[in-house]
């Protein structure tokens, strides 16, 4: 079994970030942590896959989102934060993928 | 007859010896008044000597104050002139380089439309490579100072317009399609905001 990570490091504009991963030719989503800077920040997170179905989403995170999942993933996903903080923040964290 | 005089002096005296202490005291106050007069008798002579001073000083520094003043004067009528000059100069020079290479493109138009000479072609071209390139150089400059009014005016539409077409790529490349045709815009929104926050924008 093959552990890689998606590195997560955005700064939301206008209170959002998203961006696309590579193509995955097969893979499970085990771990999700998407940590923002200001731990009072409140969030929403979205995992969307091709046909743009929402595969994953999570609403009213405060901080910190952890969580492990065993979600199978192939193609290109986009992963989005969207954030009521009025000042752009940014975040960190990483997506672990099981292949 | 003794005693009755005894009884006329003795007031006398008591009257002597009033006058006495009363005299020995005006002479201790005379001698206090007098030794005040000394003192103020010194104090101002030494104001007089410090007036003198002051207005000794007083006279230097007009003297030294005016003749800095002349000095600043004739200094800076010196710079005026020799600005104007300098400017004069410039002036005349450029009106000169100006008159210069018109007569001589004037001159080397109508040879090589005379000619069709190849040379002479590229003489022409060469000498008004220069008045060209000013020409190119202003009018990049006014660009670009029109470009930095209009982009401060639509700051706030930048910014949607960046995040729309930000949406629209991420949604083109995850369908696998071409996303060329987004790439340059989103590139030229991402620099302005980019140099707007002197920040990374993902």
């Amino acid at each position: 079994m093959l552990i890689a990570p998606i590195e997560i490091n955005q700064t939301a504009s206008g209170g959002a970030w998203s961006f696309n991963t590579l193509k995955i030719s097969g893979a499970y989503l085990s771990h999700i942590l998407v940590v923002a800077a200001a731990v009072t920040t409140t969030f929403n997170v979205t995992i969307t896959d091709e046909k743009s179905n929402i595969i994953y989403a999570e609403d009213g995170i405060t901080g910190t989102l952890r969580e492990e999942v065993y979600i199978p993933l192939r193609g290109i996903y986009t992963i989005a934060v969207d954030t009521s903080s009025v000042a752009d923040s940014t975040f960190t964290g990483r997506l672990m993928l099981e292949e | 007859m003794f005693g009755k005089k005894k009884d006329e002096i003795t007031p006398l005296k008591v009257e002597i010896d009033s006058l006495h202490s009363a005299t020995v005291s005006i002479n201790n106050e005379l001698a206090v008044a007098r030794a005040n007069l000394d003192t103020m008798k010194a104090t101002v002579k030494a104001v007089t000597i410090e007036m003198g001073d002051l207005k000794e000083a007083n006279v230097d520094f007009q003297d030294k104050y005016y003749k800095d003043l002349e000095r600043l004067k004739i200094d800076m009528e010196r710079r005026l002139v020799e600005f104007h000059k300098e400017i004069s100069d410039k002036y005349f020079q450029g009106l000169e380089n100006i008159f210069k290479y018109t007569r001589e493109i004037q001159l080397i138009d109508n040879l090589s439309k005379n000619t069709n000479g190849q040379d002479f072609k590229a003489l022409r071209s060469a000498l008004m490579q220069p008045l060209l390139d000013y020409r190119y150089k202003m009018e990049r400059e006014q660009t670009g100072a029109q470009i930095d009014k209009f982009v401060d005016a639509k700051s706030t539409d930048l910014v949607t317009q960046r995040d729309k077409i930000h949406n629209e790529f991420i949604i083109v490349q995850r369908e696998g399609r071409d996303t060329k045709f987004l790439e340059g815009k989103l590139e030229i929104l991402n620099q302005i905001i980019k140099g707007a926050k002197n920040e990374k924008i993902s």
